[in-house]
């Protein structure tokens, strides 16, 4: 019984690891700059 | 390449689509100023429907967010950076108005009707005689565009990307003795005695720090006809290694133009480089899936050729061609 607790307790940490680290990458940053010119 | 353009508002060309009339009561000029409403920029994927921020006018009403675009100054206010998601995005997004669904442009310049001159004013005629320039304002529906990038761009953490946008406005606007040529980007005088266009403020846009060769070329209808009888014409950009950027069809007015049988009042949805190096273009039509006019095989210098109306898309309409 403490084998399969200790089992469930370390998929369901495993499981939020996992989450946060899907979190993580999808508000990965990144810069843009823009700038506009008059051609003619 | 510029296929995937898609026009927010669409109904800005559904009203523009009205056929090219030339006449000797308009003539095309080109502003000294030009004031639009730029409420935001945007990084865009037509994909999921995804933006990212680049711009955004911290004003809340469109007279806070004016920006003179004939000036380079001004224009250089623009500039920002801003941080955004990564991921791929393969437009950019100009917006011009909030859930208004039009906004006002102001134009300011001169123009010679006939043997008259005149400039813009803002009372109840748009163009006198006498006196100073003062800004006519006209009004075109909808509030955002979305112009395809060149290449789709894929940004990843960490990167810093350089978004470019041109504005051409040689010939942007033209006046007339009479009641307008269009519904949308116009303004008519009491009685229509007078009225002031101007083609919508397209933009071009780019990914890199590129300053682009502009190329322009007016278009006649009919075999043999003058370059004085040009009432359309095209503007296309490339950049430093004559890649394509972009481009865009607009009328031209003048007192010996002569109509032709299909529009230029929208952008180019389609332009390929072919081998040996003419073009492969198409302007857009009433939607974003149509066109007005595809000329299949466009050499880059005066010449003559033939064009596709939508209207009789089999049916070839020889025009003549003269590079600016």
């Amino acid at each position: 019984m403490k084998q399969l607790t200790s089992v469930l307790l370390i998929v369901a940490v495993l499981g939020i690891t996992v989450s946060i680290g899907g979190c993580s990458s999808s508000e990965t940053k990144a810069s843009a700059s823009v700038s506009v010119s008059r051609v003619n | 390449m510029f296929n995937k353009l898609v026009v927010l508002g669409g109904l800005i060309l559904a009203v523009m689509s009205g056929q090219s009339w030339a006449a000797t009561d308009q003539s095309s000029f080109t502003p000294t100023s030009i004031k639009v409403p730029i409420r935001g920029i945007y990084l865009h994927s037509s994909t999921d429907n995804q933006g990212a921020e680049i711009y955004n006018c911290s004003g809340d009403s469109e007279a806070d967010c004016l920006v003179d675009v004939a000036s380079q100054t001004e224009l250089d206010n623009l500039i920002n950076t801003a941080e955004i998601t990564t991921g791929t995005y393969d437009q950019i997004q100009v917006s011009t108005c909030k859930d208004e669904g039009e906004y006002n442009a102001q134009i300011k310049g001169a123009v010679t009707l006939g043997s008259t001159s005149y400039v813009t004013d803002s009372g109840d005629q748009p163009l006198k005689t006498t006196g100073d320039a003062d800004y006519a304002t006209v009004t075109f529906t909808g509030c955002s565009k979305n112009y395809d990038l060149p290449t789709d761009l894929t940004v990843v953490e960490g990167e810093t990307v350089s978004v470019k946008l041109f504005v051409a406005l040689t010939n942007i606007a033209w006046g007339k003795t009479g009641a307008v040529t269009v519904p949308s980007g116009c303004i008519a005088g009491t009685g229509d005695s007078f009225s002031v266009c101007m083609a919508y403020p397209d933009v071009a846009a780019y990914i890199g720090t590129a300053s682009p060769t502009v190329e322009t070329y007016h278009l006649s209808e009919g075999s043999g006809a003058a370059e004085s009888a040009a009432a359309g014409q095209l503007i296309i950009m490339f950049d430093a290694d004559d890649n394509l950027i972009g481009g865009m069809s607009r009328r031209l007015f003048s007192e010996t133009s002569v109509s032709m049988g299909t529009n230029f009042d929208t952008p180019l949805r389609r332009i390929t480089k072919l081998d040996g190096g003419n073009l492969d273009l198409e302007n857009f039509g009433s939607s974003a899936d149509d066109y007005y006019f595809k000329i299949d095989s466009f050499p880059r210098s005066t010449h003559s050729g033939n064009y596709n109306d939508i209207s009789a898309p089999t049916t070839d309409q020889p025009y003549e061609a003269y590079k600016q």
